[in-house]
């Protein structure tokens, strides 16, 4: 994976299982657990990298962190299989709420501490630190509820304009907490962008609140030395592609990662010879299906992805589902070793 | 020239689909003041203004801002119409529908949206809300006699609840009596297949065409 994302040939395409949850369920760990204890998180991901073998190294985030350290509360479904945390009390509720909202510390806010925390004990196991980069939009929506942020964006824009800018604050105030530990060279910024999505706003919406945001983000964080990069589209963005690549600074070798509504070599084609192309083969096969519908999944995303002259990795087309079936795992890790290279 | 009742619900149409919540109310009282029936306001107004903010979304010129405005806007008239509904037309005989998000999960745009939706398109909908245990959607269907079962959710760990759902509704017996319709963010036509739901709708406005097919209403 590191040569692949420093531009060096590789063997074959690597393969990252975009594994969070899945390896506390495997571990036989609470969701609970996994999240609120970095050190849990960083074993359970250990043991299943070592069980599967793939080639993705260990990273943690947790859903709805940016609520959680705004002020908001988490909190962790009791169903019987128990599921993701979800916010239970939002970070604020009104434009005066939202006026009132402080920028934390992230070395004292419950989430970003605990990001840094895995982040230091998985670089004593040679691991590379991965910075949560947003989407601002993404954290908004958790910070005050979906439908009511979406019902700011046309009645309320300026107090969506001022939460952007604070979440904005606050993911450049923990990069440099990132920085500051581990050093620009050795860190990746990790974004993702399920709320840009057409499935959810319009592309006038990516371009009126989120594309100034990803502009300073990008600016400030190239500025400051990092040159890895994986950015997740989640969803349909194919409408907002050419802001991604006209607008928005990149690095010289950004990897896009994408969901099944797009196409590889179409996006990569897009970004061009130097970016890197992953994900693409639908979660919810890795869930329920059989090892040769994935296998059979896998082989299509390579024969396309392999295509792209600047490199696939061979994904899930979001998080790897936390019930997935570890014989499904299995098919994906082995569909990369013997189908992976680009001479196959 | 004095404005016709056919301009009145053309007017309330397009204050929907402009997403005005003040024009729609302000419509709705002028339909009454000039002895529109609440019934033909909703149906001829209200309803067409909803419909065409649908196949603007279908097409994505709207996305779902827009959609949750538009809602906004038809709710807000519906709140001065609906008390002078007739006891003759509030009684009209409506295809039952119970829909939710399933147990675990707490996103419920997509769910909300359906639900509109399908109140829009005639149906009586009785919205169980989110994270709702499977034998509530059962036991609710068999209350209020609905003929459709639509369940929704977000996330990939409360997929297979809904193949739960398929299974309970077997092993209580009632498998014949509802249809069950199935949509959200990882659902696909072949999990639908999969775990014997008999429908599947890829967003609001296809899963109301789903639901009318499986009622037999005409779309």
């Amino acid at each position: 994976m590191r040569r692949l994302m420093a531009g060096e040939p590789v063997d074959r395409a690597p393969v990252n299982a975009f594994a969070s949850a899945y390896t506390a369920v495997q571990a036989g760990v609470s969701f609970e657990d996994y999240y609120l204890d970095p050190s849990v998180a960083l074993s359970c991901q250990m043991k299943a990298a070592a069980r599967h073998g793939w080639d993705g190294t260990p990273a943690y985030a947790m859903p709805g962190w940016a609520t959680w350290d705004f002020g908001g509360e988490i909190a962790f479904p009791s169903g019987r299989r128990g599921g993701f945390p979800y916010v239970s009390r939002h970070a604020a509720e009104s434009p005066q709420e939202v006026e009132a909202l402080q920028v934390p510390d992230p070395r004292r806010a419950p989430a970003a501490r605990r990001t840094l925390e895995f982040a230091q004990l998985a670089w004593g196991d040679s691991v590379a630190p991965c910075i949560t980069g947003g989407s601002p939009l993404f954290e908004a929506v958790q910070m005050v509820g979906a439908e009511r942020l979406l019902r700011w964006i046309r009645r309320e824009p300026a107090t969506v304009d001022l939460l952007l800018d604070k979440i904005t604050d606050y993911i450049l105030r923990v990069a440099d907490a990132f920085l500051d530990d581990f050093g620009a060279a050795e860190c990746t910024v990790f974004e993702a962008f399920p709320t840009e999505s057409h499935a959810l706003v319009s592309p006038a919406v990516f371009e009126r609140f989120t594309l100034a945001r990803e502009v300073r983000i990008h600016e400030e964080l190239i500025q400051r030395g990092i040159t890895s990069w994986v950015i997740h589209l989640c969803g349909d963005h194919s409408r907002n592609l050419h802001l991604w690549r006209d607008a928005v600074p990149l690095p010289e070798r950004p990897a896009f990662s994408i969901g099944a509504e797009m196409d590889l070599l179409e996006v990569g084609s897009y970004f061009g010879d130097g970016c890197i192309v992953g994900g693409n083969v639908p979660t919810t096969l890795l869930q329920d299906g059989s090892p040769e519908e994935v296998v059979a999944a896998a082989r299509r995303a390579l024969e396309r992805g392999l295509r792209h002259p600047g490199g696939y990795v061979l994904m899930p087309a979001c998080g790897l589902p936390p019930h997935a079936r570890p014989e499904n795992v299995d098919a994906l890790v082995e569909t990369a070793r013997t189908y992976g290279r680009s001479d196959h | 020239m004095s404005r016709t009742q056919e301009d009145i619900q053309a007017d309330l149409a397009e204050a929907v689909l402009e997403m005005d919540e003040q024009l729609a109310a302000r419509l709705a009282r002028e339909a009454l003041d000039m002895g529109l029936d609440a019934y033909e306001a909703i149906q001829q107004g209200l309803v067409p203004g909803m419909e065409r903010a649908g196949e603007l979304f279908e097409t994505q010129e709207y996305f779902v801002p827009e959609l949750l405005l538009c809602s906004d806007a038809m709710y807000a008239a519906l709140e001065v119409l609906e008390p002078h509904l007739s006891a003759e037309s509030a009684a009209t005989t409506r295809i039952g529908v119970v829909i939710g998000v399933v147990e675990g999960d707490t996103h419920d745009i997509g769910k909300n949206l359906v639900a509109m939706m399908l109140s829009v398109a005639g149906f009586e909908v009785h919205d169980l809300g989110r994270d709702v245990p499977l034998e509530r959607f059962v036991d609710r269907a068999l209350e209020t006699d609905a003929r459709l079962i639509c369940l929704s959710t977000l996330m990939t760990t409360t997929l297979d609840s809904m193949g739960d759902l398929v299974k309970l509704l077997e092993e209580r017996g009632v498998r014949d009596r509802f249809a069950v319709l199935v949509g959200g963010g990882p659902v696909t036509p072949a999990f639908s297949r999969h775990i014997g739901a008999d429908g599947y709708g890829v967003n609001a406005s296809k899963a109301v065409e789903a639901a009318r097919e499986l009622c037999g209403v005409p779309v």
